[in-house]
């Protein structure tokens, strides 16, 4: 997908100004916050649980290189084409490669972030083959040529007219609305393309090393039939998706439902292992298996290590006050909110991701939900402070800076200066207000009043009360 | 009957009380004395190097650390009416000097003495009733530095419904954020101005006529934008309401 | 097949990456899960619980006659008209002819069901396990058995004996994942898709209702 991060100021005016997106992003994540925060409530172990997850997290990112080894070859063993691709081109062409060598037409597909950040689909579409997105949120998107807008509900932004509309424009099925309908109108077309699709294309929740398993955790059941019925599976994934053992999974699955939506579980948890066996009536024969690296490695030795320890859940996108605010597409790539802040400018360049980091209060709400502990604060200010580093900061920020420094190095400075603005104020000032701030100050007086400056500072009234001490110096 | 030794507290009024609120530093003079406090004012004082740190400005927050680090020498308490200004200098100032070992444990010992006011008042001065004379029906805003960088929730909740005149009432998710976030105020005005909205939404819904809470950038986030639309609450620091009547010199 | 290379040069990269720091120690694995001390009557109704707020519907009695009757209610109810089941699960035949008049229902094979608009049908199957804690049932494709009535029918009749059930999931993998079949699923309740507009939906994909049935 290509980023467009940058662009980030435009991208949240835009979603600030669309009421259909406000309340669309407000419903879900209102939601979400509460149903989290119930089943968390209900389940004493959680925390240390949460502790648990990050535990086995970072074991696995601390010896990747060994578990990815062990991932691959028992996942070999057991009938899978592994592949590895180091970057998104690498990756399309794999993924074409495998289409045509196992000679697809059509694949249902079921959701991958990974597939997405690397463009997978048009790569499978130049190659010849009808890619069908078969999560009813994903699947809505496709048909209207859009991105998801949030990791757990990708099609939040659209309401039922839309649907209704897109349904009846895309796949000639007369104007409904009831959702339900629609579920069912979706639920046809797509029971077809399962029964006749060559490959399903999954992409895993994680990867059990010791087994060489693929787990996938869904609601809707799509991720079961596209990798149930047809002939070929396609799995993508990238590497941090490995967990060390099939033993290590209900940790996760402790974590993941009720982090994401507030559920015990989801419906379906599937441990695929392998290929058909022989003797099963159903099943793959082909099971491709493609770990996409795309940056991670790099990641994997720095400072940033720990967001790699991320398990998709979409619980720091649901807190986030300015996610609520902007929604997902705003942050211009494939990962929104808090984790994307992190994990887009460190896979696309700080260049292009530079607004994101910048986009936050550091208020910490994400940090007390992760359900991996990822200290996402002290991460987005690191990345500050590279910017600054590496000279992508605004010149007049960096100048104001050195000017804010100096003025505090010397209280004397600070006072003079306080009590030249103090007066000025006086004369300009009417109300005790200030009428308008300078330069990109003004974002605050458009719309909010900002206090005068007293005439005098509090360092100069102490004085004047209790009069100068040696102590007080 | 044997007095208590006074207990030696150093002041950081913080550079926002000192431009545009010297009543929040007279307020917090007044209610740390009431309790047994000797309190001294270093005036060499000037800011603790938040908004350069979180801007990513590491190099002219290290500058300001670094001052206040030596203003503040010494053995006594440090304290702060700024839940944002004693989460810098206990969590971020080892952060800043974790390359210069004398730094670091120069920065290490001064936050172990530092303490937001609320948070001082009970956890170590013991206080259970600020005796204070404010009268009021406060609704209290939990600013994220002081919630989630200091832990601190119940001490300013303790305080406040200790006063007999004080109704204190919760709104909805207190610990929202308010949307100031320092320079983010301004880089991203539009969404910072609908966070503080939807901060007083909430706050309207209390009908309180009064909000507090423990950093004055919150406070002038949510009094800016009440100001300008004119609704009927007043944004008042949380140690003026623990303080109660205080003279402020003019 | 994929060049050793390629593989080889990734499982590198990452361990040079990693030189210089210190992976998180493995701590040692905290102790399995001892098997929840709950008496199995207790288990069985944790499982109930878990498994009806989830929307599955549970049925229990001390022996099948005693609830076909609720069962064929159930499924008429639904619409159903056509039953299968695998054919070498015994237990499955069994309850599937015994329906039959309860409907009446007809009998097909899986197969009949594996296309675009088949018949309502319902999908009687020996469940393998029953997980307390998430009120999931346990199917898997362990020595040749089909997936479809949890997958393709439109109401999933799962046929516990008490003897299935366990408190944990980290029980029901341990029992598995010495030779993992091609398949193990998890199923909690009927597929569900709150996509458009949050709006909770029962029956996206998957049956759109799953009967857990006990008996001895």
């Amino acid at each position: 997908m290509e980023p467009r991060a940058r662009s980030f100021y435009r991208n949240s005016e835009k979603a600030l100004a669309n009421a259909t997106l406000q309340s669309a992003i407000s419903r879900t994540t209102g939601k979400f916050v509460r149903t989290r925060a119930a089943s968390v409530d209900a389940f004493p172990g959680f925390e240390a649980v949460r502790h648990e997850g990050s535990r086995i997290k970072e074991e696995t990112l601390g010896r990747l290189d060994h578990y990815l080894a062990l991932f691959i070859a028992e996942a070999e063993k057991r009938g899978a084409a592994v592949h590895v691709a180091r970057d998104a081109a690498e990756a399309r062409e794999i993924a074409a490669g495998i289409a045509r060598q196992e000679g697809i037409t059509l694949a249902v597909k079921s959701k991958s972030m990974v597939a997405e950040e690397v463009d997978l689909n048009s790569a499978l579409e130049a190659a010849g083959v009808e890619v069908v997105e078969s999560d009813l949120g994903e699947f809505i998107i496709q048909l209207a040529g859009e991105p998801p807008s949030h990791l757990i509900a990708p099609a939040v932004h659209k309401t039922r007219e839309q649907v209704s509309r897109l349904f009846e424009q895309k796949l000639g099925e007369p104007y409904t609305e009831q959702i339900p309908e629609l579920v069912r109108i979706a639920r046809k077309h797509l029971r077809a393309k399962f029964l006749a699709a060559g490959m399903g294309i999954s992409g895993a929740n994680f990867l059990c090393a010791d087994t060489g398993s693929i787990a996938l955790v869904t609601n809707e059941g799509n991720g079961r039939m596209g990798t149930i019925l047809p002939r070929v599976h396609l799995a993508v994934a990238s590497i941090e998706k490995i967990i060390p053992r099939l033993a290590d999974l209900p940790v996760f699955l402790h974590l993941l439902p009720r982090s994401a939506t507030g559920q015990v579980i989801s419906t379906y948890v599937s441990v695929l292992t392998g290929t058909k066996r022989p003797g099963d009536p159903e099943g793959p024969e082909k099971l491709h298996i493609l770990l996409v690296d795309n940056g991670r490695t790099a990641i994997l030795q720095g400072k940033y290590r720990e967001i790699l320890k991320c398990i998709r859940s979409g619980a720091c996108l649901n807190i986030c006050p300015v996610y609520q605010s902007v929604g997902g597409h705003a942050y211009g790539w494939t990962y929104p909110g808090p984790m994307g802040s992190v994990l887009t400018p460190l896979l696309v360049g700080l260049a292009e991701g530079a607004p994101l980091p910048n986009a936050s209060t550091l208020c910490g709400a994400c940090a007390e939900v992760c359900p991996v502990e990822i200290p996402l604060p002290r991460l987005l200010l690191e990345l500050r402070s590279d910017e600054r580093d590496q000279g992508l900061k605004n010149p007049e920020e960096v100048l104001g800076m050195k000017a804010f420094a100096a003025v505090m190095s010397r209280a004397g400075i600070l006072e003079a200066l306080e009590r030249v603005i103090g007066v000025l104020c006086q004369i300009f000032c009417k109300e005790g207000k200030v009428p308008w701030l300078p330069l990109k100050f003004s974002g605050w007086t458009d719309k909010r009043d900002f206090p005068a400056p007293v005439p005098q500072p509090f360092r100069r009234l102490w004085k004047k009360q209790r009069g100068i001490r040696p102590w007080n110096r | 009957m044997a007095q208590k030794p006074p207990i030696p507290v150093s002041l950081f009024f913080t550079c926002l009380a000192d431009t545009f609120f010297p009543r929040v530093g007279f307020a917090t003079v007044a209610v740390l004395e009431r309790f047994g406090a000797e309190v001294r004012v270093p005036l060499s004082q000037t800011c603790c190097g938040q908004p350069a740190f979180n801007s990513g400005n590491r190099k002219e927050a290290r500058k300001m650390a670094r001052k206040f680090l030596s203003v503040f020498a010494g053995n006594g308490y440090i304290v702060t009416p700024s839940g944002s200004c004693a989460a810098m200098v206990k969590n971020e100032y080892p952060a800043l000097f974790r390359d210069e070992p004398g730094m670091l444990s120069l920065a290490l010992l001064a936050g172990e003495r530092t303490y937001e006011l609320s948070q001082f008042l009970v956890e170590v001065l013991g206080v259970t009733d600020p005796l204070s004379s404010f009268r009021g029906k406060v609704t209290y805003h939990d600013s994220c530095h002081l919630r989630r960088g200091l832990g601190v929730t119940e001490a300013p909740r303790k305080l406040l419904r200790a006063i007999p005149g004080v109704t204190l009432v919760e709104m909805e998710e207190s610990d929202r954020c308010c949307g100031f976030g320092g320079i983010f105020s301004v880089k991203y005005p539009h969404i910072s101005c609908r966070m503080v909205d939807d901060k007083i939404e909430r706050i309207l819904a209390t009908g309180a006529p009064i909000v507090t809470s423990g950093d004055i950038g919150c406070l002038m986030n949510i009094g800016g934008m009440i100001s300008r639309c004119g609704y009927p609450v007043q944004a008042v620091h949380l140690a003026e309401i623990l303080a109660g009547d205080v003279e402020v010199p003019d | 097949m994929e060049p050793v290379d390629k593989k080889e040069e990734l499982i590198r990269r990452i361990a040079v990456a990693l030189r210089g720091h210190e992976g998180a120690k493995a701590a040692p694995r905290p102790p399995a899960g001892a098997a929840g001390t709950g008496a199995g009557a207790d288990r069985i109704s944790r499982f109930r619980e878990q498994f009806e707020e989830q929307g599955g519907n549970f049925l229990a009695g001390p022996s099948l006659e005693a609830l076909l009757p609720a069962l064929g209610e159930g499924l008429r109810l639904s619409g159903v008209t056509v039953l299968f089941f695998p054919p070498e699960d015994a237990d499955a035949r069994q309850v599937a002819e015994a329906l039959v008049p309860f409907g009446p229902f007809s009998l097909a094979s899986p197969a009949e069901v594996r296309q675009p608009s088949p018949p309502r049908s319902a999908g009687v199957q020996s469940a393998e396990f029953a997980i307390a804690e998430t009120g999931s049932i346990v199917q898997t494709s362990r020595g040749g058995k089909t997936l479809l009535p949890g997958l393709l029918a439109d109401v999933h009749v799962a046929l516990l004996s008490p003897a299935a059930f366990v408190d944990r999931m980290e029980e029901c993998l341990a029992a598995l994942a010495e030779d993992p079949p091609r398949n193990i699923s998890f199923l909690s309740g009927p597929s569900r898709s709150a996509d458009i507009e949050q709006t909770l939906t029962i029956g996206a994909h998957g049956p759109k209702k799953t009967i857990a049935v006990v008996f001895p």
